[in-house]
């Protein structure tokens, strides 16, 4: 190919754009729907995982089950090292912190209460502040915020957990919960924080872990995971085998990664001679979710390739007819000496401008339209908007292969509708095209 | 006057005739909020007395053989009324069926509508909710609240103080008309409710009142018990008053809590039919 060519097919692209601005525009909004489509799904998937990593307690979690149901890591320390040794082996992975939590779940049993005002909070998660306070100031605070290192007297709760109790930062709320030898105990905590989030993951208080540990009436030391907050959320599975042969080499009795819901469930009720440890996966966790948001992204891009179908047939008559209309034209560049393939290039190189004409306009109006929701649209609240988006704000995503991905595809569907016709004004014969009358 | 001295001379009988219940109601449900606060739970006992357990257990075995019927089965139609201040009014009323020499019993919803043909079934220490509509039975917890109303579930069955509370404090007090033995209690196992209890017991070995406390000694719920009916040399509770201490509203400027009434009709130590204590009947009668 050479400049000439590219000259020549850039003039001929310009001259016809009349003929071709309804593909153009077609492309154009297809582009534009594909990209907004992909950078909502990435945006929603991205948001439910920062909630989730939080919730439950890392991208990769470290369990450790007898096969009665509930985690206990009675080896804390082994495990830190193994997850120390993840940052330190010879293809290091970078983590952005760790965690060490006691938990306690009992939808039943766990109630809040602020001047005869009461709520109920699906788990209580007893962390350490020091430690996960890079991961909880992401929380989006309505008020207040991360408290103070060592702080056993403070409590964070949700937005809706507040809206409850009416309740704010600085009162004192009463949590009453059955403890682990199911008698009824309480405790007062200072509300230090109060985090924006109403739906599945918002009935959660955080306190510290010895304060929850003294409230479930376990061990003062008591840690029931270990979690890991990785830096790329994409080396998720290589960090999890990664962090099992870490611990494999700590000599922890080691059963695998849980790398979906069923093995989760069944590791965790497995009868063992010991207790063995297992990684679970944020992937894992949230497959159904990533099921949810796949299936629609699926439905979405199936609707948008057959649209794509519907341009490249489009295409593909309106090239025939161009090259019907300019076979004289091509029987003059013929006799100049342009060779077959030149001819071929020349009106693929067409389609190609039409194809990139419509990434680049499409693709601006599609950020352009994200960013605009972004900005300027704030869902109410309701079970879908408080899952899947940030502050009721949807937080979009799209990254480089995205953008390559649906150029790719509007590039190919306008080259390939070409292709045919172009190949025909190849076979085309120059004297005969001379002679061709319209 | 310790304990000792004031309970040399108690008659080991109840005294018949005696109607305590109809004289006191009103003076012993203004204790409920009336009386001045009491000592922190953990504190010394007034008196400096310390109970082993033997004297704990036959203390409260005379409150529990009272209100407990081995002997045959009882029934009885409950309603249960709670008061939300501010808010709204329910009213549930069921039928009990208890047979407490097998630790069972079941209870059957008639009001409110929506709910009837629900039922409990407890049989020793397992306990199912029946839902009619999902056809289905699930296990619940005999310490979860019943019915969205401040009782518990454990409440409907026999009263096993004896067994499982013994006494760490004790003072005396004028509740209302009676004059009462005051009960600090600890639970010696952890199948209880609630940890701690204060109760208080009259002359005649009635508990009249009885407060319930968190392990850390926060007061949950007081409950009263300003009527009982005697039939024979039993006695039956037939109003009972639970207070919610930590749950309410303030209305007028003044903070009123939580209330569930209970009120017991129709009382009956006739005899029960085995099968009214199986899952079958409630899938029947829930039918």
């Amino acid at each position: 190919m050479n400049g000439g060519l590219l000259t020549a097919a850039w003039r001929n692209f310009v001259r016809n754009l009349r003929r071709y601005r309804v593909l153009l525009v077609a492309l154009v909004l297809i582009v534009m729907a594909l990209t907004a489509v992909l950078g909502t799904m990435l945006g929603l998937r991205d948001a439910v995982r920062a909630k989730a990593s939080r919730y439950f307690a890392g991208d990769l979690v470290v369990l450790g089950y007898t096969g009665n149901g509930s985690s206990l890591i009675q080896q804390p320390e082994e495990v830190a090292a193994a997850v120390a040794a993840l940052e330190a082996g010879d293809t290091p992975i970078p983590l952005r912190t760790w965690s060490r939590r006691s938990t306690y779940y009992n939808l039943n049993s766990i109630e809040l209460f602020f001047a005869g005002y009461y709520t109920r909070q699906r788990r209580m998660v007893g962390v350490e502040w020091a430690l996960e306070r890079p991961v909880l100031n992401d929380f989006d605070f309505a008020a207040g915020g991360v408290p103070e290192d060592g702080d056993e007297s403070a409590i964070l709760i949700s937005t809706a957990t507040a809206r409850d109790l009416g309740i704010a930062v600085g009162d004192e709320v009463l949590v009453s919960i059955q403890s682990d030898r199911g008698r009824t105990n309480t405790a007062r905590y200072i509300v230090a924080g109060i985090y924006t989030e109403s739906s599945f993951f918002g009935y959660t208080a955080y306190v510290h872990r010895a304060a929850l540990n003294r409230l479930r009436e376990a061990p003062p030391e008591t840690v029931n995971e270990i979690g890991v907050y990785l830096e790329d959320s994409a080396d998720e599975a290589t960090a999890a085998a990664s962090l099992t042969a870490a611990m494999r080499a700590q000599g922890l009795p080691v059963f695998g990664v849980m790398s979906d819901r069923q093995a989760y469930s069944q590791e965790a009720s497995r009868g063992r001679d010991g207790r063995e440890y297992g990684v679970v996966t944020l992937g894992a966790q949230l497959s159904e979710i990533n099921d949810l948001l796949g299936a629609i992204t699926i439905i979405a891009g199936a609707i948008m390739v057959l649209f794509l179908g519907i341009v490249t047939v489009g295409v593909s008559n309106t090239w025939t007819m161009v090259v019907w209309e300019r076979t004289r034209e091509i029987g003059t560049l013929r006799a100049l000496g342009m060779q077959r393939t030149g001819t071929v290039g020349l009106f693929l190189l067409e389609a190609l401008f039409l194809g990139l004409g419509g990434v680049i306009l499409g693709g601006g109006l599609g950020v352009a339209l994200l960013a605009g929701i972004q900005r300027w649209i704030r869902f109410e609240p309701n079970a879908f908007t408080t899952l899947f988006l940030t502050q009721g704000r949807l937080a979009w995503t799209l990254p480089g292969w995205g953008l390559l991905g649906i150029a790719g595809l509007a590039v190919g569907a306008s080259l390939f509708g070409a292709l045919r016709a172009a190949v025909r004004a190849g076979a085309v014969n120059p004297v005969e095209a001379l002679r061709h009358e319209q | 006057m310790t304990y000792r001295d004031r309970h040399r001379h108690r008659p080991t009988t109840i005294r018949r005739g005696h109607r305590p219940g109809a004289i006191t109601a009103l003076a012993i449900l203004a204790a409920l909020t009336a009386l001045p606060v009491p000592a922190p739970l953990a504190a010394q006992s007034a008196s400096g007395e310390t109970f082993t357990r033997a004297e704990s257990r036959r203390i409260l075995s005379r409150a529990d053989d009272l209100v407990t019927y081995p002997g045959s089965d009882f029934s009885a139609e409950y309603t249960v009324t709670e008061v939300r201040p501010g808010e709204s009014t329910s009213r549930t009323s069921f039928v009990l069926f208890r047979r407490d020499s097998a630790n069972s019993y079941t209870i059957l919803i008639r009001e409110p509508a929506q709910d009837r043909g629900k039922g409990y079934l407890r049989i020793d220490e397992n306990l199912w909710l029946y839902d009619p509509v999902a056809r289905r039975f699930t296990v619940v917890s005999a310490s979860d609240r019943f019915e969205n109303t401040g009782a518990r579930n454990d409440d409907f069955n026999q009263s096993t103080l004896a067994e499982d509370y013994t006494i760490v404090g004790h003072t005396t007090e004028q509740l209302g008309a009676y004059a009462t033995d005051v009960y600090d209690l600890e639970a010696v196992h952890d199948d209880v409710t609630f940890p701690r209890m204060r109760i208080w017991i009259d002359q005649n070995d009635l508990v009249r009142k009885f407060e319930d406390y968190s392990l850390s000694g926060q007061h949950m719920r007081t409950t009263a018990i300003p009527s009982y009916r005697q039939l024979g040399d039993r006695y039956v509770p037939v109003r009972i008053v639970i207070q919610d201490e930590l749950r309410g509203r303030e209305v007028d400027g003044q903070f009123r809590n939580q209330r569930t009434m209970i009120e017991v009709d129709k009382p009956s130590f006739q005899a029960v039919p085995d099968m009214v204590f199986t899952r079958t009947f409630l899938e029947r009668v829930g039918d």
